[in-house]
């Protein structure tokens, strides 16, 4: 619940595109499903590439109430 | 003259066996006593007694360990070292060697500390087998240590600057006091019962062994041991480890090392993606070569042994194709496949090749090659050449009809 969707998708697009460097290293594809894996892995490149340059720290603190509900806090 | 009495033994012989006796009777000690007669020879070596009210023994500290003690022993003083029991055959002496010492309040929490080791080895949890792998990607860190100490801002500053992309998530514990091991292990706890992060950090910057105690504690440890997210000790200190770093799924010297093994580095990661961009587009060329050498290869069957300029044309257009293709890609242009698919299949159906086998000719103009598709491309007595299925021929235009 505390991830953000940023990271999300950073994490998730850097595993995508491994998964398809792998797969294509593989051989075995139709000229489809090699085009198709080609197109996707080019654009999450692009995707992964512009998350990182976009990237600013975010540090939080993790707090408790009395009641010993846990929360998030943006730290200064 | 007298000759040995044979029942006698000799001196030596009787020293080695009083040797064997008492150094196989008492294995590693811990001694507690005050210090006096010390020496610190010139070749290194410590010489002492160590003595209580009652009584008193040799011992001696070789320079191989010596050399780590975090204080100077002197005379007076009360301590605590650990040592074997041995025999000084040439001096009929018994003596200690020493090879740990601690002034004797630092002593009791070495005790402990070694104890606690011993239990929890035994229990197994520090086998590398319990370790958990730590991600190596993750895209938020956790961090237990003092809000207030240098370690935090150094873990910020390290991740900042290698791995800005990271999350972070503080939860701020005491680290020393009687108080901290308390707060340690309800740090860990809401660190997993709020499940955000997908590593932890836990430590602190060095201080002394007082200061350093919670991270030796067992409740600590078990905590640590317990916890389903991989965790970092990094707790600084320049000799001995903590048992946190022992319990821990992996341990660092300080938090800021700490963080740096954990982050993976910016640049590290760009340079990665660029590398799996230029490999894609390359297992992409390759590819398509081998699928269009595929296709020129039943052409090959079609013309046999002559090489028209028809074919190697559409060689060239092939290439054009696949550079084509892999040009668009890296523009993004968008829906591109569908378009080289359906491109693909008419090259196939224009392959002229077919259709000359089919009886058809094309004529070329001489010398530029254009080909000829209006009688106006040629005038009367204009050579040109006749692609037939089976070989050219070359040919004149004639007169007009009249």
């Amino acid at each position: 619940m505390a991830k953000k969707d940023k990271q999300i998708q950073f994490e998730e697009a850097f595993k995508r595109l491994e998964d398809i460097v792998t797969k294509m290293e593989s051989g075995d594809l139709s000229l489809e499903e090699s085009m198709t894996l080609f197109e996707e892995g080019i654009k999450l490149t692009e995707t992964c590439k512009s998350r990182l340059e976009a990237a600013e720290q975010k540090i939080q603190l993790l707090t408790k109430d009395s009641d010993g509900n846990l929360a998030l806090e943006d730290m200064d | 003259m007298n000759t040995p009495d044979p029942q006698a033994i000799s001196v030596s012989d009787l020293t080695q066996q009083i040797k064997n006796v008492l150094e196989g009777s008492f294995p590693i000690l811990w001694i507690s006593g005050e210090i006096s007669n010390f020496v610190h020879h010139g070749s290194g070596h410590m010489y002492f007694t160590l003595k209580d009210d009652k009584a008193e023994i040799r011992g001696v500290m070789f320079k191989g360990f010596n050399q780590f003690l975090h204080f100077k022993p002197e005379n007076g003083m009360q301590v605590l070292l650990e040592g074997d029991l041995t025999l000084y055959e040439a001096r009929g002496q018994y003596q200690i060697v020493a090879k740990k010492m601690e002034p004797a309040g630092i002593g009791t929490l070495y005790l402990a500390f070694e104890a606690l080791k011993k239990q929890l080895a035994a229990e197994g949890l520090f086998a590398p087998e319990v370790k958990q792998k730590l991600p190596v990607n993750p895209s938020c860190i956790g961090v237990i240590t003092s809000q207030t100490g240098a370690a935090v801002r150094d873990v910020f500053q390290v991740l900042d600057r290698r791995a800005p992309h990271v999350d972070l998530i503080l939860r701020p514990s005491r680290v020393q006091g009687d108080k901290a091991a308390i707060d340690l292990v309800e740090a860990i706890n809401d660190m997993v019962t709020f499940d955000a992060v997908d590593v932890i950090i836990i430590g602190r910057g060095g201080g002394s062994l007082e200061d350093l105690w919670p991270f030796n504690e067992e409740p600590v440890a078990r905590a640590i041991f317990s916890c389903p997210i991989p965790i970092i000790s990094a707790v600084g200190h320049e000799t001995d480890s903590s048992i946190s770093d022992l319990v821990a799924d992996m341990r660092a010297p300080t938090p800021s090392a700490a963080a740096e093994l954990v982050s993976p580095a910016v640049s590290d990661l760009v340079e990665y993606i660029n590398g799996s961009e230029q490999n894609l587009t390359s297992i992409m060329q390759r590819d398509l070569q081998k699928r269009w050498q595929g296709l020129d290869s039943t052409k090959d069957r079609f013309v046999l042994q002559q090489p028209s300029q028809l074919l190697k044309q559409h060689r060239i257009r092939s290439k054009e194709m696949i550079h084509l293709m892999v040009q668009a890609y890296r523009l993004g242009i968008q829906g591109f496949s569908g378009k080289f698919s359906s491109a693909n299949e008419k090259l196939l159906t224009l392959n002229p090749m077919n259709i000359l086998s089919r009886g058809y000719s094309i004529a070329y103009r001489e010398p530029d090659g254009k080909i000829i598709r209006d009688p106006k491309d040629l005038k009367e007595g204009d050579p040109f050449e006749l692609h037939t299925f089976k070989g050219a021929l070359r040919a004149k235009r004639a007169n007009k009809k009249k």
